[in-house]
């Protein structure tokens, strides 16, 4: 009643009931941050100890940045940290356009049931895992009659057959490969999200000036693209030290036979850590990735504050 | 329905300066079908070696000489395979439901800006998006929580995604503040406009949600691996990395030889293994696909 008496003054909804309500609706997710997300960052300090899972983290001895030193003396640190950037560089310089291309692309398709079949099946790789993925890979790459080897030999490209999962130097463009196959489609519809929104009139404008089609690209597609661009880009700026977030495709694709192009700093960790129980070691060479993977964020997205004047925050 | 306008006009207006076929649009097709079949081939290959009733490789890449469902019957009576089967569909059905009720409550509330402290808020969900504990940390945690060798240690951990939040909260946004007026004015608590209001009109973004949720559970292998241990909460994924890393050095060993003697090729039950866990994950998307485009869509540009 006393609502209705005054609608004007009182906006609805707003009283104290309406908050606490509020408030209950989102503290289970705060509890659940509270307990997953930020717990795990009490246990850091055990990269400056000497963790015994007997004694716990609060009663293990501090010691230093030992575990830093040690990691940093180790013969392997910088092969692992070259092969983890230079991956994340890759995938940097080689799976973000295709994305886009794609999005342009099937937006000049005429026929939109053309358009939406494409769209379908470029879909289809974003909904199984990695280790799905890397089960069709190896079935379909084998050297012994995998369609690959057999496709390459009756065309005469190859005389033996090539060992694709095996070898060094044909291991970072099958990551590279692989990601683009998993991704394009899915990856592809933020942007064709953007450009079915753009103002059509502007196409038109620029048609009567004799616009062509790159043109149009250039001046006017691309222009509302960067911003999503370059927000992504930051983000991945943000996940070099992980490789590019692969750790999942990595793990699948990596093995002993191409371990010198494939060890990465998280299969290190999760070597080190699990496999031989250094927990203290394992969390120190974590913590550097860490660190490092925020200020690689902090920076793109500084300067690209500066240079574009698109930013996360 | 927005999108179908958006291009519906667009074609139109595109068709009204150029009405005959040029090169561009013959090349154009031609490149997106040669892709189509380059995404597709792998699974057509993966399918088709499944069925293979030959012991080697099928010898053809397009086509089985020989066919066989041996492959699928071996795959479904193994125990394991079940156990996995079970598991997956389990954590992917209560891993979604807890998601899309965690994260769409917290969406709804810090959608609105009289919300109390929700800057405070804000600043807990977004900090962990950007900096984190660590692998190992986040393993210790979870053994002192009690969550490992659990089936909650696939669920908790998931259940809140930053993401997946400002996607909704975008969306909760967008819900037009007059329907929620009117609600209020006779007389509605706050769940019950949310639940009968709100909710109603944000499914295409909920089911954006629930397909994110949905992928990642069933597709999670990494907590079974290193956060459980012994059979009983196995889980699909984890069967096929397990195999998958397996396969590279036992080839040509035991195993095979006695797959040989029982007449099968075990090239061809790992593609059985590979097809039984795409597929009801693949199956999911074409009963979300009317939703989710549009949600995707909505969230991200704002976002």
């Amino acid at each position: 009643m006393q609502r209705k008496s005054k609608p004007n003054s009182v906006v609805a909804g707003h009283d104290i009931w309406s908050q606490i309500t509020l408030q209950a609706m989102v503290w289970p997710a705060i509890i659940i941050v509270i307990f997953i997300s930020y717990f795990p960052m009490y246990g850091i300090q055990i990269a400056f100890k000497n963790y015994d899972i007997f004694t716990g983290i609060r009663a293990s001895k501090w010691i230093g940045l030992v575990h830093f030193k040690d990691f940093f003396s180790t013969e392997s640190c910088w092969r692992v940290i070259a092969n983890t950037v230079y991956l994340a560089f890759l995938k940097l310089v080689f799976c973000m356009w295709p994305p886009i291309l794609l999005a342009v692309l099937l937006n000049e398709l005429r026929s939109p049931k053309f358009m939406k079949t494409v769209q379908t099946l470029s879909y289809l790789p974003h909904f199984i895992g990695w280790s799905i993925a890397y089960g069709i890979f190896y079935n379909l790459l084998n050297p012994s009659g995998g369609a690959l080897n057999v496709f390459m030999q009756k065309l005469g490209l190859i005389e033996g057959s090539i060992n694709f999962l095996a070898e060094d130097k044909y291991f970072r463009p099958m990551i590279i490969l692989t990601s683009i196959w998993k991704s394009i489609g899915w990856s592809s519809i933020i942007y064709l999200g953007v450009i079915c929104n753009i103002d059509q009139g502007l196409y038109e404008a620029l048609a009567i000036d004799g616009g062509r089609r790159w043109a149009k690209f250039r001046y006017i597609t691309w222009p509302h693209l960067r911003p999503t661009f370059v927000i992504l880009f930051i983000l991945e700026c943000g996940k070099v030290m992980s490789g590019g977030d692969g750790f999942d495709q990595v793990y699948a694709f990596g093995n002993a036979l191409n371990r010198n192009a494939s060890d990465i700093l998280d299969t290190y960790i999760m070597r080190t850590g699990f496999d031989n129980a250094r927990y203290s070691y394992a969390t120190a060479v974590g913590l550097f990735k860490s660190v490092v993977n925020l200020i690689l964020l902090l920076t793109s997205n500084k300067v690209s504050k500066m240079m574009t004047d698109e930013s996360l925050f | 329905m927005m999108k179908q306008n958006a291009l519906g006009t667009l074609s139109k207006a595109g068709s009204k300066h150029r009405k005959r076929v040029e090169a561009f649009d013959v090349v154009n097709a031609l490149v997106l079908v040669l892709l189509s079949f380059i995404i597709v081939y792998p699974f057509y290959y993966a399918v088709m070696n499944s069925f293979n009733a030959m012991l080697t490789h099928s010898p053809s890449f397009v086509i089985n000489t020989k066919w066989t469902t041996m492959p699928y019957r071996i795959v479904f009576h193994n125990a394991t395979m079940i156990t996995g089967c079970i598991n997956s569909v389990l954590r992917t059905l209560v891993g979604t439901v807890t998601a899309l009720t965690v994260c769409s409550c917290a969406a709804y509330a810090m959608s609105k800006s009289y919300l109390r402290l929700r800057w405070l808020y804000m600043l807990i969900f977004i900090i962990p998006t950007f900096f984190g504990g660590g692998q190992i940390p986040v393993y210790l945690n979870l053994k002192s929580l009690g969550l490992t060798n659990t089936f909650w240690v696939y669920i908790v951990p998931k259940t809140f995604a930053f993401f997946w939040m400002v996607i909704l909260m975008t969306n909760f946004k967008n819900v037009p503040t007059e329907l929620e007026e009117a609600a209020y004015m006779d007389g509605a608590s706050t769940l019950r406009v949310f639940f009968t209001i709100v909710l109603p009109v944000s499914l295409p973004a909920l089911a954006t949600i629930a397909l994110y949720a949905a992928v990642s559970q069933w597709n999670s292998w990494y907590d079974t691996a290193y956060y459980t241990s012994g059979n009983d909460l196995i889980t699909l994924s984890w069967i096929l990395m397990r195999t998958v890393k397996e396969q590279q050095f036992a080839e040509m060993t035991v195993e095979i030889r006695a797959a040989r003697e029982n007449s099968y090729n075990p090239e061809a039950v790992k593609m059985a293994t590979m097809v039984v866990a795409s597929v009801p994950i693949i199956m999911i998307y074409p009963f979300l696909q009317r939703y989710f485009v549009k949600g995707l869509m909505v969230g991200s540009i704002k976002g």
